[in-house]
């Protein structure tokens, strides 16, 4: 009995030892763990950077700090932070980047910091130029010839240029996203196929896309025009396909003989089908509308809100800024022959205010 | 001589002196300022000192002190952004209240610039579509006559200007020059019929409303003075679809050249010379047809030919021809598919000719025939 109460005590006194040694194996972990407990707690405190695993980031609500590693790229890092390897230029102008090497410190922005792209000494603009059909031989204005067109957009690559579709200039006009500081868009009018057989090859050499604006009467129905397999084609390799009406009808022009009804009835459709013929053949929404010739009143203005659209592009020239009129964007053609010089003429960047 | 040279060489250096005192008076005299002390930056090397040193709590307190200092200094600037922010947009807002709408915007450019996030701006700067208005006067302006002026004679009502403002797209409704030509539209409530007895320069009440606007009245209602001339876009936008289709009617792309001249007569139907090609694409379209042996085709387009010219000799025999080539083709095709006894494609060729002519040669006899010995054929196929 004795024995074995002894032997009892003894396994008490064991079982208290025990104790203590888990105690401090567990003091021993929590002191373990608290550093990655308090930060874990001060992740919710907005207003601090917090050193992530590693300590080459960190990390607030808008901006985070980046110190770049050796086998880093850019467009790694714009995906990681934007989820979009496109977004390189945000990173780029924030640091306002010459080199990238190992050591360097990168600010990169979480949220658009200057979406309206405004500076004490003006306001950026994006020129939206305009083609129609290409060939090698040219012989009248609406035709640019393959050279000139390599040749320019060779001058966009060379001068730090992208190329964003009208959606994303929509977001630009929204207030929403800012665009790269050199920005151009490049838009290409009516569905002819050399957009396809010419342009298509160099602008995919130079990795840019462009906006089609399309009146569906004329796809598959002419040699000379573009077919609906090639438009998917081209909306796969990031093409924009936005709409310019049926039939190219001047929706301005009541016809002769017409009742204010009936033209009504007919410039209704020929705003809403080449919307659900786009979505229907190509699987794009199209949300920008080319007026026919420009020509546009504050009738077809209304009339395109109504049947969806967001935005309606002229052939007036000029650039846009963000605070630009939805429905009467400016664009700029580029017309053969190309006088000298005339082409960079074109594309501006930059509007000088005094804004100071 | 020789003296006047010393005299001289003595003065240049006198002259420099004074000259270069003028440059140094004229030159703001140098503030020395104070070097600035960077507290934080002060407070920083201190924490990091105390760091490398082990003396952690030392450093711990230079950290909060320096960030203390961040903190105050990153609010400063935050209140000093927000308070010009604010004063550019309440400026921004009287010059609109005026009518000065380019200075306003460039105000509350301004004013987004220090504060990007700032709606209200961002709403100001949305362009106002002008109001929806039918009838209206033409108002032309004369010397010395302000809008508040014009918005009164016509609405009783000096306030009322920013309506003229916004119809006419005016940037700066401070600024109207003699003879400029303004839209009045009719508001509720105004009375055009008191207007017409005074006499002035008004032309008198124009029955147009906007749903009948045409694209050259865009250019008096519009917005923006956005009214494209030739000149601002650098182009005709209907010319050079002409242009195109010549082109292509040159190269023989007959059918492509129809595609861009009927662009053309999208905008204006009665244009002659366009007419012209178009008929002439069509005509030569007709005679590819013809060659191919694609007789209907060929005849449709020499029918539309004849639309835009109906005397056009060589046009009409053309579509006799084709007719004609048509119905013998088929014909003697049924005669020679009859003779292979391959009685159903007879049928179908013979038909084909019925349709365009029903009294073509022996046409109507052959069906009947090729139809009764089918049924006869079938009928016995399907005895047992």
């Amino acid at each position: 009995m004795r024995f074995s109460t002894e032997e009892h005590s003894w396994s008490r006194k064991q079982a208290r030892v025990a104790g203590r040694i888990a105690a401090f194996m567990l003091a021993l972990l929590f002191l373990w763990l608290s550093p990655e407990w308090a930060s874990s707690f001060r992740q919710e405190d907005k207003h601090h950077l917090i050193p992530e695993k590693g300590g080459a980031l960190f990390q607030s609500e808008t901006v985070a700090v980046y110190v770049v590693k050796k086998g880093d790229r850019l467009a790694d890092l714009a995906r990681r932070f934007y989820g979009d390897a496109d977004k390189v230029w945000m990173i780029e102008e924030a640091n306002q980047l010459q080199a990238f090497e190992p050591g360097q410190v990168l600010v990169i922005p979480l949220r658009p910091v200057n979406p309206g792209g405004l500076f004490a000494d003006g306001y950026q603009v994006v020129s939206i130029l305009t083609y129609h059909h290409f060939s090698k031989n040219c012989s009248n204005r609406l035709c640019m010839p393959v050279d000139e067109f390599a040749r320019q957009m060779g001058f966009l690559k060379k001068e730090g240029y992208r190329a964003v579709n009208m959606k994303d200039l929509l977001k630009f006009i929204d207030y929403q996203e800012p665009l790269p500081r050199k920005t151009v868009a490049i838009t290409i009018d009516d569905g002819y196929r050399s957009v396809y057989d010419l342009a298509y090859p160099l602008l995919k050499k130079y990795d840019f896309t462009a906006t089609l604006f399309i009146y569906t009467d004329f796809i598959d129905n002419s040699p000379n025009a573009l077919t609906w397999e090639q438009l998917r084609e081209l909306a796969h390799a990031g093409f924009e396909i936005e709409a310019h009406t049926i039939t190219h009808a001047d929706l301005t022009l009541k016809r002769k003989d017409e009742s204010q009804a009936k033209y009504l009835q007919r410039i209704e459709r020929e705003l809403q089908v080449p919307r659900e013929l786009i979505r229907k053949n190509v699987g794009q929404d199209p949300l920008w509308l080319a007026y026919p010739y420009g020509r546009w009143n504050n009738l077809v203005v209304s009339m395109a809100l109504k049947a969806g659209y967001r935005g309606g592009v002229t052939v007036t020239r000029g650039v846009t800024p963000f605070f630009v009129n939805p429905f009467k964007v400016g664009r700029n053609q580029v017309m053969n022959p190309v006088a000298g010089g005339s082409f960079e003429r074109l594309v501006k960047f930059f509007r000088g205010v005094n804004l100071q | 001589m020789k003296y006047r040279l010393v005299q001289v060489l003595l003065c240049l250096p006198l002259l420099f002196l004074g000259l270069g005192g003028c440059a140094a008076l004229r030159k703001k005299p140098e503030v020395k300022k104070p070097p600035e002390v960077r507290l934080e930056r002060v407070l920083l090397e201190r924490a990091l000192e105390y760091e490398r040193r082990g003396q952690s709590l030392n450093a711990l307190q230079h950290y909060e002190a320096a960030l203390a200092v961040i903190v105050a200094k990153k609010k400063g600037l935050e209140d000093s952004l927000r308070r010009d922010a604010e004063k550019r947009y309440h400026k921004g807002i009287e010059y609109y209240e005026q009518g000065k709408y380019s200075d306003a915007r460039r105000e509350f450019l301004a004013a987004l610039r220090l504060k990007p996030d700032f709606p209200e701006v961002v709403e100001l700067l949305k362009p106002v579509p002008p109001p929806p208005f039918g009838q209206y006067v033409v108002h032309e302006v004369r010397e010395g006559e302000y809008l508040a002026a014009i918005a009164e004679k016509y609405y009783g009502d000096k306030s009322k200007f920013e309506i003229i403002a916004r119809v006419n797209g005016l940037e700066d409704a401070t600024k109207l020059y003699t003879g400029m030509k303004l839209i009045i539209p009719k508001i509720k409530g105004m009375v055009l019929s008191d207007l017409e007895e005074e006499p002035s320069s008004e032309v008198p009440l124009e029955e147009e409303t906007i749903y009948a606007a045409k694209p050259e009245d865009e250019e008096e209602s519009g917005e923006e003075p956005s009214s494209a001339s030739e000149q601002e876009m650098g182009y005709d936008p209907v010319a050079i679809y002409q242009e195109q289709g010549v082109t292509l009617l040159e190269e023989g792309q007959y059918l492509a050249a129809l595609h861009e001249f009927q662009k053309v007569l999208n905008t204006d139907p009665s244009r002659k010379k366009v007419q012209e090609y178009m008929a002439w694409a069509h005509y030569r379209q007709g005679e590819v047809f013809f060659n191919r042996a694609d007789y209907l085709k060929a005849r449709d387009h020499f029918y539309e030919a004849l639309r835009y010219d109906k005397e056009w000799a060589a046009c009409k025999e053309y579509v006799i021809r084709a007719e004609d080539a048509y119905k013998e083709v088929h014909y003697l095709k049924g005669i020679e598919y009859f003779e292979e006894e391959r009685l159903e494609d007879a049928i179908e060729q013979w038909q084909l000719v019925s349709k365009v002519d029903p009294n073509y040669k022996q046409v109507q006899n052959y069906l009947l025939r090729a139809q009764k010995l089918f049924e006869k054929i079938r009928e016995l196929k399907e005895a047992p």
